[in-house]
């Protein structure tokens, strides 16, 4: 039996109707053209086919993430492995104590020469298995640089695991109080789990992101003046939503210094933003000019704004602004 | 979907295919449609991967098929493992997703502008949520206007089976534009 023919459908874009189909192909008729890339980038790339890696900061760093949970893996496995090698070797000391000592050393020496001191994966031939001796250095005082070498590898190997696991904890607190957040619509809560992190990760991967959750939880608690002391110290420009923070400190920092906030909307109304924060920007600036006398402008944003979003938030106290504003002179 | 580097040949027969002159005839389109299928991000680190795979698989083109088609399947391929690596990095670094972003062309108009940038935010908004072949398909049927048969080329699929998918992709489109704004609906 064959399949039955599926028609393919007409195109919404084709469909000159004003129904379901009509409006659909008038809202993807709307869509911005894309542009190819202009002939100097597109002799950049050529000259760059083949030659270049292509490695951006933000694959290095996921590479950097998956090394260090693999070697958070290897790690933990080593760490068994060596208390399991040592058990067994304890273990077959106690059975054989006489001919231990000989094949200790023996064993010390093929596996792993430069680690003869080492204790946690090979152990002394000294008696020091016995579980009533004392504890007491199992080294000998005249041979310090091996042991030492061992000790420096042991320790690089602890601090790789130790940063591998604390990205690992910092990425679960942050995770933690984002859920408060965002889910739970906790401030304070995710504040407080904020607070007991930030001593211990102050300068972890994830810093920056617990700053701007700590932002927002303080912009939801109504603490706008802590919000905007972060935000005049972060690098926003490095951050995904670099362009929402900076309007967000333009309209916290117009509250006292127009100044200042004008030269965030300036830069934002120069920028590709979407249309809520476009809207927000622009408004936002013509604020600002009115309060510094800038009357001008401000009437040029107040009408630019009412004919980019005539349906706008604030489109009704833009249009009582403007009309309260004497007629610009030609 | 086949990964970036497994893009199938797409007919019989062989002829090697000068790519420094397929790159100065098709180069600036292939990043328009990567800019229409990925954004703003990226655009020349796609151009230049797609033309290394290109590079890298020329003796997979085969001549009766049309050489705009095989760089569209790589483009398309390479947006999509793009993309899913993007989701992945969102997630191991706790990301919050970003929007879809379009290079913003303006028009003759600020009314234009604003008619263009709201039907591009509303359309782009609702393709994100969308299946990553719902939106693939969409894009090139919708947007790009390419017929169901190069569609099918691309995925190595019947022209049956792309047509389902379409009327598939585009219920759920629908839907979702019910869904998320009802105003353009």
């Amino acid at each position: 039996m064959t399949k039955p023919t599926v028609e393919a459908p007409r195109r919404w874009v084709d469909d000159p109707n004003t129904g379901d189909h009509g409006r659909l192909g008038a809202l993807f008729r709307a869509v911005q053209p894309t542009e190819p890339l202009s002939a100097a980038a597109l002799a950049r790339v050529h000259a760059r086919i083949g030659r270049a890696p292509r490695t951006s900061a933000v694959q290095r760093r996921v590479r950097e993430a998956v090394l260090a949970g693999v070697m958070l893996v290897l790690g933990s496995s080593l760490a068994v492995a060596g208390w399991g090698v040592t058990e067994w070797w304890g273990a077959r000391r106690a059975a054989a104590p006489s001919s231990a000592p000989v094949v200790g050393a023996l064993a010390v020496g093929k596996l792993a020469p430069q680690a003869r001191g080492h204790t946690a994966l090979a152990p002394s031939p000294t008696p020091a298995l016995s579980a009533d001796l004392p504890e007491e250095p199992l080294l000998e005082p005249e041979q310090p640089t091996v042991p030492r070498a061992a000790g420096a590898r042991e320790a690089d190997r602890s601090a790789s695991n130790a940063s591998a696991s604390e990205l690992a904890a910092e990425s679960l607190a942050l995770q933690n109080a984002l859920m408060k957040l965002r889910r739970e619509h906790d401030a304070a809560g995710a504040l407080a789990l904020l607070d007991q992190s930030q001593p211990l990760f102050a300068r972890g991967a994830l810093a920056l992101e617990a700053q701007v959750a700590r932002v927002d939880a303080l912009l939801l608690l109504g603490r706008q003046n802590d919000a905007l002391a972060i935000l005049n110290h972060l690098p926003l420009a490095h951050l995904g939503r670099g362009g929402e923070l900076r309007l967000q400190r333009a309209e916290l920092r117009a509250r006292t210094d127009c100044g200042l906030a004008l030269a965030d909307f300036d830069a934002l109304t120069r920028q590709a933003l979407t249309p809520p924060l476009a809207e927000r920007a622009l408004y936002g600036r013509a604020g600002c000019e009115l309060r510094v006398g800038d009357d001008s402008h401000a009437q040029s944003d107040l009408r630019d704004y009412l004919t980019r979003f005539p349906h706008g938030r604030f489109s009704a106290e833009a249009g009582q602004q403007l009309a309260r504003m004497p007629p610009k002179s030609p | 979907m086949a990964s970036a580097h497994q893009v199938a040949p797409i007919a019989q027969a062989a002829e090697d295919i000068d790519l420094d002159r397929a790159y100065r005839e098709h180069a600036a389109e292939v990043s328009r449609w990567a800019r229409r299928l990925s954004g703003k991000a990226d655009v020349s680190d796609i151009l230049q991967e797609v033309f290394e795979v290109a590079q890298r698989r020329r003796s997979s083109f085969r001549g009766d098929a049309k050489l705009t088609t095989w760089l569209y399947a790589i483009t398309v391929r390479v947006v999509s493992a793009r993309r899913r690596k993007a989701r992945l990095r969102a997630v191991l670094f706790l990301k919050a997703k970003t929007a879809f972003e379009l290079e913003f062309e303006s028009a003759d108009s600020p009314e234009k502008d604003l008619h263009r940038a709201h039907a591009t935010h509303v359309v782009y908004t609702v393709l994100e949520q969308l299946s990553e072949r719902d939106r693939t398909l969409l894009i090139l049927f919708e947007l790009e206007r390419l017929p169901v048969s190069e569609i099918a080329t691309i995925y190595e699929l019947s022209e049956n089976n792309v047509s389902v998918s379409l009327h598939r992709a585009r219920d759920r489109f629908r839907n979702l534009l019910h869904k998320h704004f009802p105003e353009e609906a």
